[in-house]
């Protein structure tokens, strides 16, 4: 089988996995009803917290910890920190998954959708 | 049609039943006014095997007269499935108007980007088995077409009826499996054909009684109604709120890097 063949079914095959794929029910179906009034709370997110969480994530802090305390005070105020950040970083995500789904949903509901503003949001 | 091989007969046969029960059923269940042109395709399909029976009969199946007419009775058939497909996904995008339009665009540019790939890669042996690539390279871009739009449709999260999927998932199924069955059947055959022809000929309908035991399957209920029409925003809200939440999304991009690179910093 010479290379284009080899190509061409490389193709074929994955051509039906996308079929099989898109034609598969998603298990989380979004809600279909837009919820504009999120739009109306795009200023009190989870992101507003952003300085005071890189501020507690800040070298500085931690060095000036290590000076004054014990060493497993320090180890525990930073396993603190960490997990506190972990959980800031789901909630950033989910800030995110968030706006993204309004942003489909306003474009499959609008009369006519640019295609630059949506590859700008896959970019 | 005493040369054609007793299992392809038998193919034939069930595959003109099952078309037979499809076009009976868009009619008894009134689906023929939602979906002219699929009503359309299947009844060209229905005719076009009474035709190539009249044809096999008259000339019989290994002369090139019968296989001239059968190629272009295929296209015809071809040309129908295109319209009955783009039917189907102007009937489940209608409430959305902005995505029917981009759906448009998908449509035009993977279509000419698989037609370029088609022509460069069979370049080669263009002349020789001319009716082959050029099936092979309609289904390859008719595939690609309707997938890059079911991938649009996924995106948008747009809730396409089990019946509309069924009968989409059909013809797109047909086509990649033909699209196979031709790669394969080409790096084995190469020159000598003829020896392959019937396993070509069983493959082929073998699938197609598949995509119509499937399509049987979402007919057998009538098509869902109409669904309800979205409620349209005007086009100043999307114009208004993309942008803002393309912002948006920036920032929290810039933030998330940000906190990453704080993180990532060795302590």
């Amino acid at each position: 089988m010479n290379l284009p063949l080899l190509l061409l079914f490389g193709f074929a095959v994955l051509l039906v996995l996308l079929l099989a794929w898109v034609l598969r029910d998603p298990r989380k179906l979004p809600q279909t009803d837009v919820d504009l009034g999120y739009a109306e709370d795009l200023d009190r997110r989870h992101v507003t917290y952003f300085p005071q969480v890189r501020q507690a994530m800040a070298a500085e802090d931690s060095a000036f910890l290590a000076s004054r305390a014990s060493r497993a005070l320090t180890r525990r105020v930073q396993r603190e920190r960490r997990r506190i950040a972990l959980a800031y970083l789901a909630c950033l995500r989910g800030d995110f998954l968030n706006l993204w789904r309004l942003a489909r949903v306003i474009a499959s509901m609008a009369p006519q959708v640019g295609a630059a503003q949506e590859l700008e949001r896959l970019s | 049609m005493g040369t054609l091989a007793l299992h392809v007969l038998v193919l034939w046969a069930c595959s003109a039943l099952l078309q037979l029960i499809t076009l009976i059923l868009l009619f008894a269940k009134g689906s023929f006014r939602k979906l002219p042109f699929f009503t359309a395709y299947v009844a060209l399909n229905l005719c076009q095997v009474a035709f190539l029976v009249v044809v096999y009969s008259i000339w019989g199946p290994k002369s090139d007269t019968t296989m001239i007419l059968a190629w272009y009775s295929e296209c015809i058939t071809l040309l129908a499935q295109a319209l009955a497909t783009t039917e189907i996904l102007k009937v489940t995008l209608r409430p959305y108007q902005g995505i029917w339009g981009l759906a448009w665009r998908a449509l035009a540019v993977t279509s000419a980007l698989i037609v370029l790939i088609v022509a460069l890669a069979t370049h080669g042996d263009w002349v020789t088995a001319k009716w082959f690539e050029l099936n092979r390279g309609y289904h390859l871009t008719f595939a690609a077409a309707v997938i890059a739009c079911l991938l649009l449709v996924r995106y948008y999260s747009i809730q396409v009826p089990a019946a509309y999927k069924m009968i989409l998932g059909g013809f797109c199924l047909y086509s990649s499996t033909e699209i196979l069955i031709h790669t394969v059947l080409q790096s084995l055959a190469k020159k000598a054909f003829d020896a392959y022809e019937p396993f070509w000929q069983a493959s082929t309908m073998l699938s197609f009684i598949v995509v119509l035991s499937i399509w049987v399957v979402a007919l057998w209920k009538p098509l869902p109604i109409e669904s309800r029409q979205a409620a349209a925003p005007s086009d100043s809200i999307y114009q208004r709120l993309s942008p803002e939440i393309n912002e948006g999304l920036r920032d929290l991009n810039e933030k998330l890097l940000r906190l990453w690179k704080l993180e990532a910093r060795p302590q």
